[in-house]
């Protein structure tokens, strides 16, 4: 596995971001983080854009 | 002994990336400094009288409408230096291990005893916390020279320096303010930061299109095959640090988003193992 993902630097960049995108991915579904919506909101700036 | 060397060679690490990249780091706030006063000196030496109306208003007001009015005042010089680290630090992380590449200059750190952690590790630092601690030092000095001529001003007019005291005050406070927030941005920023690391050590040419690419694609990818959207949420979510942290700075322990910040720690612990690894794969 550690030769596999070490093989190439394309294969390292690859296994990095799949890791990173299955961790968010989880944590999404988990938590129900607002899928499937932009929602940025906090005290400065406030942006929804949300199918009505 | 050991951690004293090792200690001894993170500092001429970071050292070296002073000297290296000393326009980004030193001579650009430099340059808004000498720009800020300069435009200071043009608005407020040709009508002193203003300036001084200005400050004795700001002494006459009640106290936390003047803590307010001097805060703006003091906080107002924040946004060039805000702004110019804002281009300088995601550039300088996307170029430094992409340049050591081109330059051919690892090959003299790998036949030093530095290790790769060490190497990315030392970038790391100097853009979370050697950049905008300059460019904070450098504010802070602008600052003080300004208080400095608003006192000359209101000395020679014979005015009292009441305002002189809220505007040192105000200082004092927001100086805390920003010194927590860069502190805090360097933990914050962190998947950003390792994002930008592993592709400086990646890309064999334009780091940037692959930087934002990889970015859209993966956003696109999930919309496209998966019809969600949870990357581009989160992704959206570290935009800006929770302003919580500002207000409630005398409180931080019980502001700080502890979850947020250690998920977002953990990515960034992850892209940054990554860029480490990929320094062993030369162009």
């Amino acid at each position: 596995m550690k030769k596999m993902i070490l093989k190439s630097r394309y294969t390292l960049l690859g296994s990095i971001i799949l890791l990173s995108f299955l961790i968010i991915m989880m944590e999404g579904i988990i938590t129900g983080r607002e899928a499937g919506r932009l929602d940025f909101d906090n005290p400065w700036i406030s942006i929804d854009i949300n199918e009505q | 002994m050991n951690t004293q060397h090792h200690r001894r060679q993170m500092t001429s690490l970071i050292q070296r990336e002073f000297w290296e990249h000393k326009f980004a780091s030193f001579w650009v706030p430099i340059i808004i400094l000498a720009i800020s006063l300069l435009v200071w000196l043009r608005f407020n030496l040709g009508s002193a009288s203003f300036l001084v109306d200005q400050l004795a208003n700001l002494a006459l007001l009640p106290a936390a409408e003047a803590r307010a009015q001097a805060t703006l005042l003091v906080a107002m010089p924040t946004l060039p230096f805000a702004s110019s680290l804002l281009i300088v630090i995601p550039i300088y992380l996307l170029m430094c291990l992409y340049e050591d590449r081109k330059t051919g200059s690892y090959l003299f750190w790998y036949s030093m005893p530095v290790s790769n952690t060490k190497t990315v590790l030392s970038k790391l630092i100097t853009a979370a916390l050697l950049m905008p601690g300059i460019s904070l030092l450098i504010y802070l000095a602008l600052c003080l020279g300004i208080i400095f001529l608003c006192t000359l001003t209101l000395l020679l007019h014979g005015e009292p320096l009441t305002a002189i005291g809220i505007l040192l005050a105000s200082l004092s406070r927001w100086s805390v303010q920003l010194f927590l927030l860069m502190i805090y941005l360097a933990f914050w920023l962190l998947p950003l930061y390792g994002w930008l690391l592993l592709i400086s050590a990646f890309a064999r040419s334009v780091p940037v299109f692959w930087a934002i690419g990889l970015l859209l694609m993966l956003a696109l990818a999930e919309r496209v095959i998966l019809s969600s959207s949870y990357f581009s949420t989160w992704l959206s979510s570290r935009g800006l640090p929770y302003s919580e942290i500002f207000n409630n700075y005398t409180n931080l322990f019980a502001a700080m988003p502890w979850y947020e910040m250690s998920y977002g720690l953990l990515l960034g612990s992850i892209l940054l193992a990554g860029a480490i690894m990929m320094r062993r794969f030369p162009d």
